[in-house]
């Protein structure tokens, strides 16, 4: 598969991969951010496709591709049993306020609505969490509750 | 006080709620922000934001400045040497055709030299705002001709910053010869030093602007050197415009450079929609009526300048009949050059008529050319397939 780069002044710079039986995907940067995919069938002169993404979710997008975004796999033997529930993990940092504090201190089920079920941490990882566990910067938390309360965990504990 | 406030507010508040509208159709911004300035001044029944455009001026400076500034920032000729030599060709080409004819024009309205002088740039260079809005907007970042037109953009900006600077002594009150060209001769000498600082004071620039890890800090200090040396520019005959465009450049040396391209951008926003409205300020609806035929014959000019220009472009870089179609039809737009123009040549007391000839030769284009580009695919067909090498007729048939 063949890359070629090129510069668009005043937008930012666009990536030609010609993929497959000679599909061609077009990948816009530009200089504000945003990423543009344009996805061209075989010898078309307009994309059958235009998608468009922030930063962040081109970053996601990216980690996918690369096989680097992956689920621990306490997580998905989980996900299969809950079903309905929001499952999801957050990674904490430095800065996040519940860094540094218990489970049982921070009162995450009665603020949060959501369980920690898990706590994945290199070298170990702890299933059903003692309340008392001290969270450390690192720490990806697994959590489990109703879907519309994950996004208030997700700010209670990291800010 | 409350007055002024409530001037420059309503101003900015009339200028967005009215671009509003158009850009939910997909319409640029630019002639809503005038079109609003039209509507909410003195010379129209209503609402009158602003009794008078004085008021505004200094604000509408700073909005000029900063469009200046941030050209000369974003001005790279490493992009137009990437380009390589067919890219370069092809400004020329869409130059000569569309300045050379606008003069032509212009000379042929019996306005006088230095209004044709000035009409040939506001018909003859493109409004890199809209015509990039245009190629995202349709969805065209990926076409084989969108480097080509973004690449006729460069030269066209370049152009515009080497015109506004020859153009000034013209616009000046030069009487005389030996005056006219004793202000070229300081303009010339302070560009040789702004140029000299560009080229070799790097480091001297970087110091004063202060580490990048304080955005608050290089903010201040980079508006501050914008407007003092457009000041000191404008001092000396040769005009804030052109002031601020080489401190662009300056500060496009250094390691800065980025950030401040990042910081400046929502001050230009706000600030130039002010200089696009205080210019809508000054133009009375009933000063239109005279400039209609002139401005008519303009943009059918300017189609068939820039539909020729894109048959040419194309042509050179290997391309077939759409690909010319959609070259003519975006790089059609008019809009914050050909009004930085107009405005130099209001300052300076030329012609009244160059005001209202521009705001409504923009007005047209500014909005015709995104509705034309969205058609260029049928529009295409106007063009007699014949002209172009069997290459591009064969694919014109595969699709």
């Amino acid at each position: 598969m063949s890359v070629h780069e090129e510069e668009l002044p005043g937008i930012g710079r666009k990536f030609e991969l010609v993929v497959g039986k000679g599909e061609r995907i077009d990948v816009v940067i530009h200089h504000s951010g945003r990423r543009d995919l344009y996805v061209f069938e075989r010898n078309a002169e307009d994309p059958s496709t235009v998608l468009k993404f922030t930063d962040d979710q081109a970053r996601r997008l990216g980690a996918v591709l690369s096989g680097a975004y992956f689920k621990p796999a306490v997580v998905e033997e989980i996900e299969a049993l809950i079903g309905e529930f929001a499952l999801d993990w957050i990674t904490l940092t430095e800065e996040s306020p519940a860094t540094g504090r218990s489970l049982a201190e921070l009162q995450v089920r009665k603020r949060t609505q959501m369980s920690v079920i898990a706590i994945v941490r290199t070298g170990a990882t702890i299933t059903a969490p003692d309340p008392d566990e001290v969270l450390r910067a690192g720490d990806r938390l697994v959590a489990v509750g109703p879907q519309q309360h994950f996004n208030g965990f997700l700010s209670f504990m990291l800010g | 006080m409350g007055d002024a406030l409530i001037a420059l507010g309503g101003a900015f508040l009339a200028a967005g709620l009215f671009a509003r509208l158009g850009s939910r159709v997909g319409l640029p911004t630019i002639p809503f922000f005038m079109a609003a300035g039209i509507l909410f001044g003195p010379n129209t029944p209503g609402i009158i934001l602003v009794e008078n455009p004085a008021d505004l001026e200094l604000f509408a400076a700073v909005g000029l400045i900063m469009l200046l500034f941030h050209l000369g920032l974003e001005f790279s000729l490493r992009d137009l040497i990437d380009g390589g030599p067919r890219l370069v060709g092809a400004g020329a080409i869409y130059l000569a055709l569309n300045v050379g004819g606008g003069f032509l024009f212009g000379f042929a309205l019996g306005w006088g030299l230095a209004e044709a002088l000035v009409i040939a740039g506001a018909v003859g260079i493109s409004s890199s705002a809209i015509v990039t809005k245009v190629l995202i907007d349709l969805e065209r970042l990926a076409n084989p001709e969108t480097r080509l037109i973004l690449g006729i953009i460069v030269v066209e900006d370049i152009f515009l910053a080497l015109y506004l600077a020859l153009l000034q002594p013209v616009l000046g009150q030069a009487s005389g010869a030996v005056e006219s060209f004793a202000l070229v001769g300081r303009a010339f000498l302070f560009l040789v030093v702004l140029f000299s600082i560009a080229r070799f004071g790097a480091r001297f620039v970087e110091r004063l602007l202060g580490s990048g890890d304080d955005e608050e800090l290089l903010t201040v200090v980079f508006v501050g050197l914008a407007v003092v040396v457009a000041g000191f520019a404008e001092e000396i005959g040769v005009s804030d415009a052109i002031g601020a465009f080489m401190v662009g450049l300056i500060l496009a040396e250094t390691k800065q450079s980025s950030l401040i391209e990042r910081l400046v951008l929502p001050l230009r926003d706000a600030f130039a929609a002010v200089f696009f409205f205080v210019f809508g300020l000054s133009i009375d609806p009933g000063s239109l009526g005279p400039v209609v035929v002139p401005v008519a014959i303009a943009v059918v000019l300017t189609l068939w300048l820039n539909i020729a220009a894109g048959i040419a472009c194309s042509r050179i870089n290997g391309l077939g009949r759409r690909q010319a179609s959609n070259v003519g039809f975006t790089i059609l737009g008019r809009g914050e050059f050909s009004l930085i123009l107009a405005s130099l040549a209001v300052a300076a007391g030329l012609d009244d008529r160059i005001g209202p000839f521009v705001a409504l030769y923009v007005l047209i284009l500014a909005i015709g050319s995104p509705v034309l580009a969205s058609r260029s695919k049928e529009l295409a067909r106007l063009i007699p397939a014949r002209i172009f090498p069997t290459r591009g007729g064969a694919k014109e048939i595969s699709t």
